[in-house]
């Protein structure tokens, strides 16, 4: 039922090995794409067709890229402190569905019911008070573990702006299509695991860190587990 | 009740059914089993023709009558189908059903006949999946069809026709069949003992003409879908192999009590409650109702003594089976709705137990109505909603604009041919039904890496890790797919102006 389509195998082979995707008309080629015939036409190969079967599987699938077994070992300058615990957070949903913000700054970092701040869809962002100004040496970051998810346009900022409209720093972009209407970011989208994820924060000197985010592969919610924030405290 | 007080309050349940059918019907992913009903679909619209497949379809009368209302919109191809074209089928079928208590307005009076419409017209499990292009609100639409028409005591014959597409939209019509002869039977069993009915050879003396044109009429029926109109007699043989080639996925096995608790245990998700225990319980009342009070005339009290008895026998009946969808609870839940509104007919001493009644059903009705707005609307496809079913993720539905805007970034190449690798890839189909060049495959193929996207539902890591990005992207909850896009793509969208 599910063996591969021979005729399809062997369409796909001459299409690749004909054009690598060029349309109508193409000739140019670079090094990062595939060769082609200059000056060819276009083939038009019978392609293995979808199969019609019952309902998908209600379980978790393995690994589609291979998971952290560790985690990521990170240097920072001597005299980096954990800076975020325990401070205010804030948010640009007001009434989280579940849990609340405070959360984010509280250490406990699982995944169950009562670990975690729900907020609503669509492109939302907490905000850390560090209390003071503080040089941002990395930012370790919890979304949700528990599923293999990934969470989208998961942008992070610094500044001594607490309205985040001057003097704003870019540490971490992964919006790749721009969906968020921020500016497209270079970093690459990943997979939540119970390692997080770890952002240089480059020295980057500010009172708040803010993050955002647009839903996530599994749904349209946007979740915290913890975030950390280290740095050295600015000097009086 | 006066006339045009009932006549406005049949036009109030309606008018609410249909909005709750029909409002923002397009707002949900597609699911991966509208995805495959879709396909089927659109293969019978095409010139390849009608194909049963009983190892894997259910019945063809969705996929017919799709195409039907496809084709009245002057869509014709795989392409050119939206899901609202798709989804208005049971929609249509779902607010029909509404309305089908009006059939026993003369034997079983308004008010039951009003409040059972109004629990059919609010209940999240009705409302949810009349918003889906799947079988089961057809089936639960012919199915109480069939119900009302065979609660008429003269001419009942007609039910054959219902039993028929019953039988044409899905192979679980045989546990409705199974439920009904049995509840029937035990119920004729007790008259005999109490020499409340006739007699066998009496009931054959008036009836056995009847039901030989009722049988005979189910079959016409069922064969005029399953022949694609006596065209293709395969599909006779294949409506039956069907029942014993049948192959379910696996992976959907759950515990007896799965149904009890999906209905009946309120449960707190998602920080909202969701339960359907408030139409149990008139339902429930109903039925003591009719065991104690005397009252009762003996029509309305072997419709509730039936509907009672068939929809226990369905849900034993699905439960003792491993296999578990809550969609499976469609028809069964039918039966209960309907029961439900019996509830009015049990005498009440005075008038404060009628108001307190009245009260209770109106709270009843509002709660259902604020989970099936709360089901379609935010939980529409969130695992958290419980008629949510292995629910396709909210993230798909940007991935053709995001296909698109990679497309335009590298004018001079074509994102096709898009390679899919890996098994339970639905219904990614569905969403990449623009492309031409599109192919599936449950291992990689040589030579993957020059395509310029590959969606996978399995690790490509070693294959593609050199000359892709891998992106992680939702086709179902708790199951991500990694779009792959080569290089040249991934730089030129990046490079590429945002859009303003």
């Amino acid at each position: 039922m599910k063996s591969t389509n021979i005729l399809g195998l062997i369409g796909l082979t001459l299409a690749l090995a004909s054009c690598g995707g060029e349309k109508d008309g193409d000739t140019a080629s670079s090094s990062s794409a595939p060769g082609g015939t200059a000056g060819g036409v276009p083939l038009t190969p019978e392609l293995p067709p979808e199969l019609i079967e019952g309902t998908p599987k209600p379980m978790k699938v393995p690994n589609l890229i291979p998971a952290p077994k560790a985690a990521p070992e990170f240097l920072v300058p001597e005299g980096t402190e954990l800076l975020s615990a325990g401070k205010t957070v804030t948010s640009s949903d007001d009434y989280p569905i579940i849990g609340d913000v405070s959360l984010i700054t509280d250490g406990d970092k699982e995944a169950g019911e009562g670990y975690y701040v729900e907020l609503l869809d669509g492109l939302q962002w907490v905000q850390i008070d560090l209390g003071a100004p503080a040089e941002v040496n990395a930012l370790w970051l919890w979304h949700f573990h528990s599923q293999k998810r990934a969470y989208h346009d998961v942008i992070i900022q610094i500044s001594d702006d607490p309205e985040f409209k001057e003097g704003v720093t870019t540490i971490y972009n992964n919006d790749y299509d721009d969906s968020a209407g921020m500016g497209k970011g270079t970093d690459h989208p990943y997979v939540e695991t119970r390692f997080g994820k770890v952002v240089d924060g480059k020295g980057t000197k500010g009172q708040y860190v803010r993050l955002y985010s647009q839903g996530n592969t599994s749904n349209d919610m946007n979740h915290y587990i913890e975030v950390e924030v280290y740095g050295i405290p600015a000097a009086e | 009740m006066r006339t045009p007080l009932l006549i406005a309050c049949w036009l109030a349940v309606a008018v609410l059914g249909t909005f709750l059918r029909f409002d923002d019907l397009s707002g949900r992913p597609f699911h991966a089993d509208e995805a495959t009903g879709a396909r089927i679909t659109a293969h019978r619209m095409a010139s390849t023709g009608y194909v049963f497949d009983p190892v894997h379809y259910h019945g063809p009368s969705l996929s017919a009558i799709g195409g039907v209302g496809a084709r009245l919109q002057g869509i014709r191809t795989w392409s050119g189908l939206e899901k609202s074209t798709l989804r208005a089928l049971p929609a249509i079928a779902g607010s029909l059903l509404v309305l089908v208590p009006l059939l026993g307005r003369r034997r079983f009076g308004d008010a039951a006949m009003l409040i059972a419409a109004t629990a059919l017209s609010t209940s999240p499990l009705l409302v949810y999946y009349s918003r889906m292009y799947i079988h089961e609100i057809l089936l639960a639409l012919f199915g109480a069809l069939a119900l009302f028409q065979l609660a008429s005591a003269k001419r009942w014959w007609p039910a054959g026709i219902w039993i028929g597409m019953m039988f044409a939209t899905k192979e679980t019509f045989a546990i409705s069949m199974l439920a009904w002869t049995a509840a029937g039977a035990v119920l004729y069993g007790l008259g005999l003992i109490r020499r409340q009915v006739p007699a066998p050879q009496e009931l054959w003396k008036h009836h056995g003409r009847q039901a030989g044109l009722a049988v005979g009429l189910a079959l016409l029926t069922s064969l005029a879908f399953y022949t694609n109109g006596f065209t293709h007699w395969q599909g006779a043989v294949d409506s039956v192999r069907t029942y014993f080639v049948y192959e379910p996925v696996e992976g959907h096995d759950k515990p007896w009590h799965y149904y009890l608790q999906l209905l009946l245990a309120p449960r707190e998700l998602a920080a909202a409650w969701w339960f359907e225990t408030t139409v149990a319980l008139p339902a429930l009342a109903a039925l003591t109702g009719s065991l104690c009070a005397r009252s009762m005339s003996p029509a309305t009290r072997a419709a509730i003594q039936f509907l009672a008895l068939a929809a226990l026998l369905h849900l034993l009946i699905y439960s003792v089976i491993a296999y578990k969808t809550p969609w499976l609870m469609v028809l069964p839940w039918v039966h209960v709705c309907l029961l439900a509104g019996f509830v009015v007919t049990i005498p009440l001493p005075h008038r404060f137990a009628k108001v307190g009644v009245a009260a209770a059903l109106v709270a009843c009705f509002a709660s259902q109505f604020l989970q099936s707005r709360r089901a379609t609307g935010r939980f529409a496809s969130d695992e958290r909603n419980p008629y949510a079913y292995v629910p396709t993720s909210e993230d798909i539905e940007s991935l053709p604009a995001w296909f698109s805007s990679l497309d335009e970034a590298l004018p001079e190449r074509s994102v096709e041919p898009i390679g899919v690798v890996g098994d339970d890839y639905w219904p990614l189909p569905w969403y990449l039904r623009h492309y031409d060049q599109v192919g599936y495959w449950t291992s990689p193929p040589e030579s993957l890496e020059r395509l310029p996207l590959v969606l996978a539902t399995a690790d490509l890591t070693t294959v593609l890790a050199s000359t892709h990005i891998p992106v992680p992207r939702g086709l179902r909850t708790d199951s991500p797919l990694i779009v792959w896009v080569r290089t040249d793509f991934w730089d030129a969208s990046l490079a590429a102006p945002a859009d303003e």
